[in-house]
């Protein structure tokens, strides 16, 4: 048997109560609206008129305690728990819940509603410790057993609370107190914490919640994030995530990424660049659709919290804890939409690919994230004319030559949403995404002579292997034909967006692939 | 209301009250 956590209570009389005192005590938590603990106060009286100068025999009470006393006319001490501290640390998730002690705190006898034959089980052993008689009872007018009710100690948001002000609570972050008559939202606009949209107040019952999703310990650190390589624990990961407004079972998701975000290969600090790139995350795996993802319409848009708020939670990890912020760190000339977070997942039952994460080397069973630091906003390429692969996949590889330049060639990694209607006109010709993408390198490759500047326009290329390239060559030098992207790797494909309608988009490069690498992260799998 | 700082904690509180308006101004309805 465990020994009980020990406590002080005041009783109604503002007698301080202390446990354990050297005598074998009967704790029984109560709270007034419940009718079993009604039912069970007549006994918890009679017990205490019998024994109690030999054992102590507490009520301990959640609420409205003085009533519970009055309505039935009890003299047994009543001990305000109405903090429900204790009934916390003794773990009562029912009440009535009566558990007998041994005079140096350890449980002996633990049960949860009314039971006559436990009460009169006790009763004799009450008697036969203390060798005082035990109480005469009406035992006829009660039933044999009725169950009890909730604690208030597990009620939702009291039980978040509870479990944040213990002693072993798991949270460790500084408390920020807002003046009772200021403004939560406003408070958090005036710190600098938000992006410039109101953010959930992240209380601790609210983070609490967050973190009851994943095993893993709070006080982890995940990495570092850059720009100011700040440590990033999941608990801090929690608490972004509740003010971007992620539901608890987005939780995995987001540390997912922000473990890819931490990575060396991906590079945050360049996310501090003038050309304003963003982390781009795809999702892919059965979470996609455990979570209420929208793969389908308006994918790289609005509407569905999941896709809006992983990436928002992402990008205020960035913010509060790498210190991205535009103004200061952040130089980003004109930055984007995608600043203020992108998330997509693939609609893998809508291609007949295999989705990215397979292609990366994941099960498909698996869920996972991949990160991309792209220019950010998608650019959408309309083709309501091909008929063929081949004529689709070159038509989409002219809109794709928009990617930082038009005439900048070996671009690095670039994301290609291709929609259901053009996935169809590509799979009509059993064209791979292999097959897409040497038709795009193709198709874009354009002789060095062409991407020359002009007098009527410039963009000779910010790539200095191409700049290099374009200083005295010789003709055949400048015949040489170039592709687009730096490899056909480079190109990555996911199918996602609505059922009608022959677009597809693409989300440029961040320069030439040598400043940030792709990275997939496993999410972790919650029981359901 | 108590929140829990989202940040790396390495930058201290700058205020805990929100600036508000020295008085009210303009009408409702006429007079």
């Amino acid at each position: 048997m465990q020994s009980l956590p020990s406590f002080s209570l005041r009783d109604l009389e503002d007698r301080e109560r202390s446990f354990p005192n050297g005598k074998p005590t009967l704790l029984c938590f109560v709270r007034e609206e419940c009718e079993t603990c009604h039912l069970s106060m007549p006994v918890i009286e009679a017990v205490h008129r019998a024994f109690g100068s030999a054992i102590n025999v507490w009520a301990i009470g959640q609420e409205d305690n003085a009533a519970l006393i009055k309505h039935h006319k009890a003299t047994v001490p009543m001990l305000d728990d109405m903090a429900l501290k204790v009934s916390f640390a003794n773990k009562i998730e029912i009440v009535p819940t009566i558990i007998l002690s041994d005079a140096s705190g350890v449980e002996v006898i633990r049960w949860e509603g009314f039971h006559k034959g436990d009460w009169q089980a006790l009763i004799g052993r009450l008697s036969e410790l203390s060798r005082l008689a035990p109480p005469g009872f009406d035992w006829g007018r009660y039933p044999e057993s009725r169950p009890g009710c909730g604690s208030k100690s597990v009620e939702p948001g009291i039980l978040e609370r509870l479990v944040a002000e213990a002693e072993d609570s798991p949270l460790r972050a500084r408390e920020l107190e807002i003046a009772e008559r200021d403004d939560p939202f406003e408070f958090m606009f005036d710190q600098g914490l938000s992006d410039g949209l109101p953010v959930v107040p992240p209380t601790a019952e609210r983070v609490i919640r967050m973190l009851n999703v994943t095993r893993r310990d709070p006080q982890e650190v995940v990495g570092t994030c850059a720009p100011n390589y700040a440590p990033v624990t999941i608990e801090k990961i929690a608490i972004n995530a509740v003010m971007a407004g992620c539901k608890p079972e987005y939780l995995p998701v987001v540390i997912a990424a922000v473990e890819g975000l931490c990575s060396r290969e991906f590079n945050a600090h360049a996310l501090v660049s003038t050309y304003g790139p963003s982390p781009v995350i795809v999702v892919n795996g059965p979470i996609r659709q455990r979570i209420g993802m929208n793969m389908g319409i308006n994918v790289l848009g609005h509407g569905n919290r999941a896709n809006a708020t992983i990436g928002r939670a992402v990008k205020l990890v960035l913010r509060n804890l790498g210190g991205l912020r535009p103004g200061e760190i952040e130089r980003a000339a004109l930055g984007s939409p995608a600043k203020y977070g992108a998330c997509y997942p693939e609609f893998e039952e809508r291609s007949p690919w295999e989705p990215l994460h397979v292609e990366r080397g994941f099960n498909r069973n698996d869920s996972v994230v991949t990160l991309f630091s792209l220019e950010g906003s998608p650019h959408q390429i309309a083709d309501q004319t091909s008929r063929t692969a081949r004529a689709l996949a070159g038509s989409l590889a002219l809109g794709m030559e928009c990617g930082w330049h038009p005439k900048v060639r070996r671009v690095g990694d670039t994301l290609l949403v291709i929609s259901p209607e053009h996935v169809d006109t590509l799979w009509r010709d059993r064209w791979s995404k292999n097959d897409v993408r040497q038709h795009i390198q193709e198709i874009t490759s354009r002789p060095l002579r062409e991407l020359m500047p002009t007098d009527d326009y410039g963009g000779q290329g910010t790539t200095s292997e191409q700049a290099a390239l374009a200083k005295g060559r010789t003709e055949e030098e400048l015949n040489h034909r170039i592709p687009k992207f730096k490899s056909a790797e480079n190109i990555h494909i996911i199918v996602a967006g609505g059922p009608a309608g022959k677009w597809s988009s693409v989300i440029g490069a961040f320069g030439d692939a040598a400043v940030s690498v792709p990275v997939s992260r496993k999410i972790e799998e919650i029981p359901q | 209301m108590k929140i829990l700082d989202p940040t790396d904690e390495r930058v201290p509180v700058r205020r805990s009250l929100a600036a508000r308006p020295e008085g009210v101004t303009g009408t409702v309805g006429t007079a």
